[in-house]
């Protein structure tokens, strides 16, 4: 019984691990504080896997709970997170448009989403990278819908505010002709 | 900046897919509405539709994750996890006999955790829990319990057998949780125990409640002097009429040690006795045990009865099989008396001998 235990442990451990370290790590931008709250989601799931029982739902469980001990990690550390120069080697989604500019735009922007208040951050990216519904945030993260409401018109203001110091209005103007794809003929060619 | 904050909260949901055709129609109007508006929509759609870059490890290191989490689980379980990785019996009984550890009680506590684990090695051990209930643990069992014990609740994990002495706390219920059940109450007295056959759970006074694990919402009502067990899947209770069910909680087993010495004390017998067709005494009858722990064989009944001159004549009559602790064997002998009006019978049992192997406990 023991053995069956750590065999199917081992064989979750091994098949979501990667998947959430990235989740983590999107959210949290450390590597090895990404993998910290990975570890623990784990360590939790082995020390209560006799009273938990989730069959097809574990992945749902590992994902809700990688989401929650991400935030709160971003909570409690005081760190600044920097962008690496070599970020874009680790993106996931590549940017819209190839043109230098655009990178630019992309990474000014994720630059800026890293500055959000931890739980605005977390609600921003669940909803924008993982697709997640509003309540399904809500559920994840323990919130009220309103918030999570609230907090996404939050992560819109700060990270235009934050953008206006970057990017001039012409340019902006200039981005959205181009991602509307006026100009985007031009661009496969070039 | 609070009027644009509202309109954001509506773009957002918009962008995100969550707005009603309603609501979608009401945006485009405010939208169309002014010069401003529109550059704020526009504004927060790029946002939106650039904020696309997600970023992933360089590397997949599953294989090292892997190594640093089981050590971690293994440093949390203490030396019986050890065992387990790497054998395929798992026995508690098994891994205790084989690490070396002297045959007393100890406590894991390991640094920068917050799971406590207590142990009884061969003796039964007795511990206070942070809230001052007091536990006895059987030989060979554990009871563990982390730092939020006693917040919203007092939960522990029992292994084997544990007998409580619940400090009376009625905004903090007080739980144990065993592989198959769980017991849950607010100040009391009872023991609770669990090997491979069954859960079993006695109270002594107060009241438990009593579940399975698989559904912890069915739970039944166990007051003092009642018993519960959890067995082939079924919850079921009844009265307890062995009162010395937990006098293995002292703690150098004097009892125990009593029951070895001196097994007629634990044995009783009861019966009746009545003529047959040939008029030969027929005495049916069953022997109690009441001890906790040991088992008993070679039981010798002595029966004296008396004839209708006055004398009095004594058999023995010799009991065969074994009787486990709290269990019970019945009987049924003919007395050579046919030719005798027996005028009255007394049984009682003369001797007893321990089942070896049942007192290594």
């Amino acid at each position: 019984m023991q053995k069956a235990d750590h065999t199917e442990f081992e064989t979750l451990f091994k098949k979501h691990n990667k998947a959430l370290c990235d989740l983590a790590y999107n959210l949290i931008r450390d590597k090895d504080a990404a993998k910290d709250v990975v570890q623990d989601v784990f360590l939790r799931l082995w020390k209560n896997r006799e009273t938990l029982n989730f069959e097809d739902q574990i992945k749902h469980y590992l994902f809700k709970a990688t989401s929650h001990t991400a935030l709160n990690h971003l909570r409690s550390s005081k760190k600044v997170i920097k962008l690496e120069e070599d970020l874009l080697k680790n993106v996931v989604t590549p940017p819209q448009t190839t043109e230098l500019g655009y990178q630019e735009l992309e990474t000014k922007i994720r630059n800026a989403i890293d500055k959000l208040p931890p739980k605005c951050k977390t609600i921003y990216l669940l909803s924008r990278h993982e697709g997640l519904r509003y309540q399904e945030i809500a559920d994840t993260l323990n919130l009220s819908l309103k918030t999570v409401e609230n907090q996404m018109g939050i992560a819109l203001e700060k990270l235009r505010e934050e953008l206006r110091s970057f990017v001039t209005l012409d340019c902006l103007i200039l981005v959205i002709l181009i991602s509307l794809g006026v100009f985007s003929a031009i661009l496969k060619y070039s | 900046m609070k009027n644009n904050q509202t309109h954001l909260e509506q773009i957002a949901a918009y962008l995100s897919g969550h707005l009603s055709v309603a609501e979608r129609d009401a945006l485009d109007r405010w939208v169309k509405a002014s010069k401003e508006n529109e550059q704020l929509f526009n504004e927060a759609k790029t946002i939106w539709n650039h904020s696309n870059l997600k970023v992933a490890l360089p590397t997949d290191e599953t294989e090292a994750d892997w190594l640093m989490l089981k050590e971690r689980i293994d440093k949390e379980d203490g030396e019986f996890r050890m065992l387990s990785w790497f054998n395929s019996s798992g026995m508690l009984k098994i891994a205790a006999s084989i690490i070396l550890l002297i045959g007393i009680a100890y406590i894991f506590i390991w640094p920068g955790s917050d799971h406590i684990r207590l142990q009884a090695e061969n003796e039964t051990e007795a511990f206070y829990l942070p809230d001052s209930t007091h536990v006895w643990l059987n030989a060979h069992s554990i009871l563990e319990y982390d730092d939020t014990y006693g917040a919203a609740d007092r939960t522990v994990r029992l292994q084997g057998e544990g007998y409580f002495k619940v400090k009376h706390n009625a905004t903090s219920p007080f739980i144990v949780n065993t592989k198959s059940t769980q017991t849950k109450v607010l100040g009391t007295s009872f023991t609770l125990r669990e090997d491979s056959l069954a859960t079993m759970l006695i109270v002594v006074d107060g009241i438990v409640s009593f579940a399975a694990q698989k559904d912890v919402t069915k739970k039944i009502t166990v007051k003092a002097k009642e018993k519960a067990t959890f067995k082939d899947n079924r919850l079921q209770k009844q009265s307890n009429d062995n009162a010395r069910f937990s006098h293995w909680i002292k703690k150098d087993n004097p009892v125990h040690e009593s029951e070895v010495l001196n097994p007629l004390s634990h044995l009783e017998t009861s019966y009746t006795w009545k003529k047959n067709a040939f008029n030969q005494s027929v005495i049916a009858g069953v022997v109690k045990s009441t001890a906790t722990v040991a088992t008993y064989q070679n039981v010798t009944l002595q029966i004296s009865y008396v004839k209708a001159n006055g004398k009095l004549k004594t058999v023995h009559v010799h009991i065969p099989g074994t009787i486990a602790s709290g269990g019970e064997i019945h009987y049924r002998k003919k007395l050579h008396d046919i030719l005798s009006s027996t005028r009255s019978i007394t049984v009682k049992v003369e001797s007893a001998e321990v089942h070896a192997t049942a007192t290594n406990k």
